[in-house]
């Protein structure tokens, strides 16, 4: 019973979209966190501390208070009404870009902070310009990139409250859909459908394991290498 | 090495160049609805027939019907599904037109024991208060301004209670939430002290067939327990789109309301099966006064070729 559900096309292509929109979130995140982490980590100016105290204190923002004011700002009415992105799947990846993109930048930051001193020293005595030494401590800092990259899909995909109110729990067969795997679990839930919940939750478990499992194993990989 | 950073560059224009240019299908109607029409499963089966009829695709965002109003006064919804007629004419004034009833069903006053006996809704509602303030049964209410809600109030309100008062006394339980979740704890709490609450007959089908709850039904007839769902769409947005879905839920929709559910009774009858009596309860209770009639639109809202039904106006 529980295989037949789990096998079945609509549940997989449910399962498709949450990988394909979390996944497009944290590319997303990646593309601009990336960047003011390595400012944050390459750079001392005023005020630093507070811009890194204010991420790592966004790490935990509530998903229903960033997905309140992203719907109100996303609305036909909305000041960014005109993109059209409620009750979209882009709309559900920006949102969801937007709630990992601190956890990201506090991750990357630490990391290039923990490996700066030594590497930039060590690159410059060998004759590397600052331009490339930036470059080898970001490969240097690779690892924990990667480690950023993971824990914050797994918190995208994981996350109910933005899929609900950006992406509305839409589905019609061969449409525009935006069901992803939380939105139909809590659907399956209120109209008492409990068995289906399940099968997506255990799902959605095994999503968040296989990417953890794979994520140490290049992990490792990584640290072997270098 | 020297273009490595090609390639994340690439990859994040063509992610703004998504963002900023989302595929968009124009033959799509964004609908808000209630929960307890949505979590039937009959919506479904609607998008579904409708996309095969017309082509056009009908996103269904299930919410109350408080909320479904303002999905649609923040712009975001081109119609409504709802069953609350209060709240659906000041919606009608501001921004709707093209109101039509298109099915209806009874409300049930379900609970866990058969304390109370009653012949009406209103009667076993001043009984549960009665028994309620002496500490022998509790009351349920969604207190979540959905239409089942609206319906509880306007019940309280028969029965000759304040309801803003009673949601302040001890046998007096709001959830908050959904109908099913409201039924489910209906059921845990019945479990030690007798327990009821108002539910769409729909919701209470389901959850009772799975298994779900062991509530039974207590009053099921009377005219004020008639739950009218209608529809309305949304001035200046994709008004010929909308009343294309409209005529289709008079004509075939209303067939595939008739026939859905698989259970012990029908869980919607679709309006145009309404007998005169019922068609003059769903007139009293969901019709707006215009010009001396009765109308499931008034005139200065109406739109296109639809046919509206009105009757005579009766003293009561």
């Amino acid at each position: 019973m529980l295989i037949d559900i789990i096998t079945s096309e609509e549940v997989l292509e449910i399962a498709l979209r949450s990988i394909k929109v979390s996944g497009i979130a944290t590319l997303l995140a990646l593309g601009y966190s990336i960047p003011v982490a390595m400012v944050i980590g390459f750079f001392r100016f005023p005020g630093r501390d507070y811009l890194k105290s204010f991420f790592n204190a966004m790490i935990g923002v509530p998903t229903v208070v960033l997905g309140l004011i992203l719907y109100l700002m996303l609305a036909p009415n909305g000041i960014l009404g005109r993109l059209g992105l409620l009750y979209t799947e882009m709309g559900i990846s920006i949102g969801q870009s937007l709630l990992i993109s601190p956890i990201i930048v506090s991750f990357v930051s630490n990391s290039i902070e923990a490996v700066e001193k030594e590497i930039r020293e060590l690159a410059l005595t060998l004759g590397a310009t600052d331009f490339q030494a930036s470059i080898a401590m970001i490969k240097e800092a690779s690892s924990g990139v990667l480690l950023s990259a993971i824990a914050a899909f797994n918190r995208a995909i994981a996350e109910l409250g933005i899929a609900l109110m950006i992406g509305g729990n839409i589905f019609v067969r061969g449409g525009q859909n935006t069901r992803v795997l939380t939105t139909a679990m809590q659907m399956y839930v209120s109209r008492g459908e409990i068995e289906i919940a399940i099968a997506l939750g255990l799902i959605l478990m095994a999503i968040v394991f296989i990417i953890s499992y794979l994520s140490n194993t290049v992990h490792t990989y990584l640290r072997g290498e270098t | 090495m020297k273009y490595s950073y090609v390639v994340p560059v690439v990859i994040l224009f063509v992610l703004l160049a998504f963002i900023f240019f989302p595929s968009q299908n124009s033959r799509i109607l964004t609908i808000s609805t209630t929960t307890s029409l949505y979590d039937t499963g009959l919506l479904d089966v609607i998008a579904e027939e409708f996309m095969k009829d017309s082509g056009i695709e009908i996103h269904f965002i299930p919410k109350g019907t408080g909320a479904a109003i303002i999905d649609a006064k923040q712009g975001v919804s081109d119609g409504l599904l709802v069953h609350s007629p209060v709240l659906e004419k000041d919606f009608l004034e501001e921004m709707g037109y093209n109101r039509k009833v298109f099915a209806y069903n009874y409300f049930v006053i379900v609970g866990s024991d058969k304390k109370i006996e009653a012949s009406s809704a209103t009667e076993f509602l001043m009984k549960v208060a009665e028994y309620g303030r002496q500490g022998k049964v509790v009351w349920v209410s969604r207190d979540d301004k959905s239409g089942t809600n609206t319906k509880e109030k306007e019940l309280w309100k028969m029965a000759g209670l304040n309801y803003s008062e009673i949601k302040n006394e001890a046998w007096f339980r709001s959830t908050g939430t959904g109908m099913g979740k409201t039924l489910l704890y209906t059921n845990n709490i019945g479990k030690s002290l007798p327990a009821y609450t108002l539910s769409d007959i729909g919701t209470f089908l389901k959850f009772k067939k799975d298994g779900l709850i062991e509530l039974e039904i207590y009053v099921n007839k009377g005219e004020e327990l008639i739950n009218i769902y209608s529809m309305m769409g949304v001035r200046g947005k994709k008004e010929e789109l909308f009343m294309e879905f409209e005529k289709w839920m008079m004509d075939r929709g209303q067939k595939i309301i008739a026939e859905f559910g698989d259970y012990s009774q029908p869980l919607f009858y679709p309006i145009s099966m309404a007998d005169e009596k019922t068609l003059m309860w769903i007139a009293k209770y969901g019709f707006f006064e215009d010009n001396r009639k009765l109308t499931e639109c008034p005139l200065e809202f109406r739109k296109g070729s639809m046919g509206f039904i009105e009757v005579e106006s009766y003293a009561d």
